[in-house]
């Protein structure tokens, strides 16, 4: 025991001496806060959004020791290659995919709640700008890493971005198509590797606060729900392209299901395809701009809320109608439709804000109470020690499934284990320290 | 921040009894196995990076013809498979080297006057150069191999160039690489 005591004594000299040289670098003018007591998750969207970035970083890197960008048949049969051959490949391509999808998700919700919470007021509008447009790369990154597959599905959204982007601008579309199908592979391949993370990551430079707060436990359960989801739903394959074959239309991922239902409107792409969410970038970049209540409450500021929860319920209208009528052959969706909920929308969310609220807001205010989590040592004792005792069964669980090779189990039990981690943290954390009272 | 009763009253009052104690630090220990645990299922991940074996084609090949090697010529070819590693020189040998191979018992790898041979050196994996006089020659490091059985004359090398067992058609005139006899590369064994 006395030789584990002198090493860890040992790793705090090092410690310190290492937090010293630090000092004297970049990373001084960063502070990191880590949370106290209990876990907050909405306040902690952004960073898990940044999380994501990171580890679609650490699991992207490794990928490309085996995808072949060219000639684009290699492609697929790189990615095949790395699914079905190499070990822990389909593992490493699932977490990539679930964290990219994840910081898409993540992202869209961290927007909502600085929107609802009035956090891109003051000094804060530059970061509200730099975040529209981390989102808007955040899906081109996320586009351009599911069209490298070159399947059906791939290839398919290919020339759907081929022709939104030429209804930009044909200069647009030769930018991103370059002289065929190999060519334009590898301007993808370069876009979602190099060119979208480096802009990403200046950006992130100017959009992250000074002092960054960081909630362990969360960063614990985000780590194990990426394992999770990657064990119940593995990244597609599908079948590979096949220039002379008709594919199977299949629908786009979920962040472009909006823009797949204003397409079947068969208005011109110009305005459903490039206008529309273009018109969504800039109503999101003025909005600390044309929101003028002083405070966060929506009651305080109805125009803002009418804004805010018509754009999401229509969002969500988009995007549920675009799984439905896809055929094939895709049916038409009618434009009445379409304008008619938009419309529809608008007009219940303002009589929502307008009329009801403030009748049903003239009662007395409820005080608000506090969530305070406090455990007993005892109890937070006992309760680790059984999470502990539970991860030590699926421990021996992922080690029979990492010798018999079954890469499904081996992520479900990864999952598993780090979410008795993230909880175990949770109650050492509130049960450790006395909860503190939080100021407002 | 809220304070602790012991806080409040000032003296700071020794509330960690031995029990107490006993209890943080058995918590502790529990986050580290957890955390150990936790990190240790990432370890196999690293398999990753390693690619699975390529298959090598057992299969013998044709690797040339006798009337297109008079005595005394050498040609390049490939084999068991068209990596760089997989460098192999076929020998047609004169007839004094044959004589001499049959005084000294070196000719197990010898059919019909031709002997091949994995032209990678065996100390750091360099091209070996083609026969001058009865050696190849390792540019390298100045490693020496027999033409005849190669096996090392001098220089670093750790193990004599892997040979390759020939067939050859009678009738034809075609030469086959059959087998691989020896370890390519770098190595003792």
């Amino acid at each position: 025991m006395s030789l584990i005591y002198k090493f860890m004594d040992k790793l705090e000299e090092f410690y310190i001496w290492l937090d010293d040289r630090l000092k004297a670098t970049i990373l001084s003018s960063v502070r990191v806060i880590t949370y106290p007591s209990i876990a907050n998750v909405q306040a902690n969207l952004g960073m898990a959004t940044t999380i994501m970035f990171l580890v679609t970083i650490v699991t992207g890197l490794p990928l490309l020791i085996y995808y072949r960008p060219t000639p684009w048949s290699a492609a697929y049969d790189s990615i095949k290659y790395i699914t079905e051959e190499i070990t822990f490949g389909a593992l490493l391509r699932g977490v990539h995919y679930h964290a990219s999808n994840g910081m898409v998700l993540l992202s869209i919700l961290h927007a909502i709640y600085v929107f609802f919470k009035r956090l891109y007021k003051g000094r804060f509008d530059f970061l509200w700008l730099t975040g529209v447009v981390l989102m808007v790369l955040t899906v081109l990154a996320a586009f351009t890493g599911y069209v490298l597959i070159f399947n059906d599905r791939a290839v398919e959204a290919q020339t759907i971005m081929l022709g939104i982007t030429e209804a930009i601008h044909p200069l647009v579309k030769s930018l991103m198509a370059g002289t065929g199908l190999t060519d334009r592979a590898l301007r993808l391949y370069a876009f979602h590797i190099a060119i979208i993370p480096t802009i990403l990551l200046a950006l992130l430079s100017v959009h992250l606060p000074r002092a960054i707060r960081i909630s362990i436990p969360v960063i614990t359960v985000i780590f194990a729900s990426l394992f999770l989801a990657t064990g119940i739903w593995p990244a597609e394959l599908g079948p590979k392209f096949d220039p002379a074959g008709t594919p199977i239309f299949m629908p786009p991922e979920w962040y472009f299901l909006w823009i797949f239902t204003l397409l079947r409107t068969w208005a011109p792409v110009i305005y459903v395809g490039v206008l529309a969410p273009g018109l969504l970038v800039v109503l999101m970049m003025i909005a600390p701009w044309i929101d003028t209540g002083r405070r966060p409450k929506l009651t305080d500021r109805p125009e803002m809320a009418i804004i805010g929860i018509s754009s999401i319920v229509y969002f969500i209208y988009l995007t549920l109608r675009g799984l439905s009528g896809v055929g094939p052959p895709a049916q038409q969706v009618m434009p009445v439709e379409v304008i008619g909920v938009l419309i529809g929308t608008v007009l219940a969310s303002t009589a929502f804000f307008k009329l009801i609220t403030p009748m049903l807001l003239n009662g007395a205010k409820k005080p608000k109470k506090k969530i305070q989590a406090y455990l007993p040592l005892n109890t937070a004792t006992g309760l680790i020690a059984a999470i502990v005792l539970v991860q030590g069964v699926l421990f021996y669980a992922f080690a029979n499934a990492f010798i018999m090779g079954n890469s499904k189990l081996v992520s479900l039990n990864i999952g598993l284990i780090l979410m008795g981690l993230g909880m175990s943290q949770h109650v050492y954390a509130i049960a450790v320290k006395p909860p503190t009272e939080v100021k407002n | 921040m809220t304070k602790r009763p012991d806080e409040i009253q000032g003296e700071p009052i020794e509330t960690e009894t031995a029990g107490d104690l006993s209890r943080r630090t058995f918590l502790k220990m529990l986050m580290g196995v957890s955390a150990v645990m936790s990190t240790l299922t990432f370890a196999p991940l690293a398999n990753f990076f390693i690619a699975p074996p390529v298959k090598e084609n057992k299969d013998r090949k044709k690797i040339g013809n006798t009337k297109d090697l008079p005595e005394g010529s050498t040609r390049i070819f490939f084999y068991p498979g068209d990596e760089s590693s997989h460098r192999s020189f076929l020998t047609h040998l004169p007839a004094e080297y044959l004589e001499e191979a049959q005084e000294e018992g070196t000719g197990q790898f010898i059919s019909d006057g031709f002997v091949a041979f994995n032209t990678v050196c065996p100390h750091l994996q360099c091209p070996i150069e083609l026969p001058d006089d009865d050696a190849f020659i390792c540019p390298c490091h100045g490693g020496f191999f027999s033409i005849i059985d190669g096996t090392v004359l001098g220089g670093p090398a750790p193990r004599p160039l892997p040979a390759i067992r020939l067939e050859i058609d009678k009738a034809s005139g075609d030469i086959y690489a059959a087998e691989l006899i020896g370890k390519i590369g770098y190595g003792r064994d």
